[in-house]
């Protein structure tokens, strides 16, 4: 192949793999929410309009085989769900229990996110009621514990099918061979648990 | 014309009202967060349309309408969904994308029809006693493809176990109802019960044949030959003043 076609394919795959990461269901989903508050609450309409403008461009970013700090991560995170908190109301609830010192801990871009949206998707939005999502951050041994909880049944997805979860497995392995982990079940009849492993830069 | 919006998102609910003060014809009276709520009010209000969310917690879309009794007309919305896109797309269904542009919510409601003028006395009747007219629609739903089809354009109604067939056009999707219930359910003017498996439209028949026993055989307009039972030939007799 000449290095033209090699350009214009590498160029192919990374518009897909930024049309992966981006959820169209959840951009115009939040597009249709900012407009209905431009006139009933303008003030958090744009504050709408910058966290969309945000995870946005986090999404633009993933495959760049980089890691963030986790407070970068965790920032979008928290964007992220500011806007799911516009569609879902009272239905969804958040807690969060980080551990400070983890806070400068290099993670991959968009992976926390990932969990967190499939705990919303799968969990979540299933619920007529809604629940709560929980998100854990921890040392233990030698890895960085990142773990989403979410209220809701792990039915028809399994171990790390939909294309969120098994993109996640294959970052890890790309970025940490397999030294990191990922895993998500059932650890109670109506609560799932995902969790990533990630050995501990110890710089 | 009355409408009911099925949305689990009050904000989207909130946008589509907004928008719907450009068209007086349209009446919001009332909305609905999911299925079930969506199944009480339309059948409690009877209203003319429904602006329906495809992705909703709970039951989706389709199988609220594929519980109910009859239909009222349908708009679709979505924000992005390909399986609801693409079934929509073949069936002809009216579906609008949000955030909706006016200009396509202003398409979609031309596409309506207005209803014929009810009487002011008819309409208490047609809500007390819930008999199906010709008039009256229902959504049939067989594997991908989905129809909204005028009770006038059934022909045959036959039994398959716990199920129907339905015969319309060229197509004969199963749908979960007792032949017993549909019975019930449709107006015996127009819709007769042959015999234990089948029942007929009236208006559908194209030759009427003496058969064995003191029978009859249908011939109806897409070819199916009915037999009508012997008791049930006295009935057709009777109603048809032979």
């Amino acid at each position: 192949m000449d290095t033209l076609q090699l350009e214009t394919l590498i160029k192919e795959l990374e518009l897909k793999t930024i049309k992966a990461h981006i959820n169209p269901h959840f951009i115009f989903n939040s597009l249709n929410s900012i407009r209905a508050l431009v006139e009933e609450n303008p003030q958090r309409a744009r504050e709408a309009v910058t966290e969309l403008s945000n995870i946005l461009r986090s999404s633009m970013q993933v495959e760049k085989a980089e890691t963030v700090s986790f407070e970068k991560e965790l920032d979008i995170v928290k964007d992220y769900l500011a806007l799911e908190n516009m569609r879902f109301e009272d239905r969804l609830k958040i807690e969060y229990d980080i551990d400070e010192d983890t806070l400068d801990q290099p993670v991959p871009p968009m992976m926390l996110q990932t969990l967190v949206e499939n705990a919303i998707k799968h969990g979540i939005s299933k619920q007529i009621n809604g629940g709560v999502v929980k998100i854990i951050s921890d040392f233990k041994d030698h890895y960085h514990e990142l773990t989403v909880q979410n209220t809701g049944y792990l039915n028809g997805y399994s171990n790390t099918e939909g294309f969120g979860l098994s993109s996640t497995t294959n970052r890890l392995s790309l970025l940490y061979g397999d030294k990191a982990k990922f895993e998500i079940k059932q650890v109670n009849p109506t609560l799932v648990e995902a969790k990533v492993q990630i050995p501990v830069n110890t710089v | 014309m009355k409408a009911i919006i099925i949305d689990d998102e009050r904000l989207a609910r909130a946008e589509l009202k907004k928008l719907l003060q450009d068209f007086p014809e349209i009446e919001i009276i009332d909305e609905a967060a999911n299925a079930e709520e969506g199944i009480t009010k339309i059948e409690s209000q009877h209203p003319d349309l429904i602006f329906l969310d495809i992705q909703m917690p709970g039951k989706t879309g389709f199988d609220m309408l594929s519980q109910l009794e009859r239909t009222p007309q349908v708009i679709f919305t979505t924000a992005y969904d390909e399986f609801a896109l693409r079934a929509f797309e073949v069936n002809a269904l009216d579906y609008l994308l949000k955030p909706v542009e006016p200009k396509r919510l202003a398409d979609a409601i031309q596409k309506l029809h207005f209803a014929e003028t009810k009487e002011p006395g008819s309409e208490t009747e047609n809500f007390n006693n819930s008999i199906l007219t010709e008039n009256d629609q229902v959504f049939v739903k067989d594997g991908e493809r989905c129809w909204f089809v005028k009770l006038s354009e059934i022909r045959l109604f036959e039994s398959v176990g716990n199920y129907a067939k339905v015969f319309f056009g060229n197509n004969k999707p199963l749908i979960l109802k007792s032949l017993n219930a549909l019975e019930e359910r449709l107006d015996e003017k127009t819709f007769f019960r042959a015999n234990r498996k089948h029942i007929v439209n009236l208006r559908m028949i194209d030759k009427i044949e003496p058969y064995f026993n003191g029978g009859l055989l249908l011939e109806l307009k897409g070819g199916e030959k009915i037999e009508v039972s012997r008791r049930q030939t006295v009935k057709f007799k009777e109603m048809m003043s032979l």
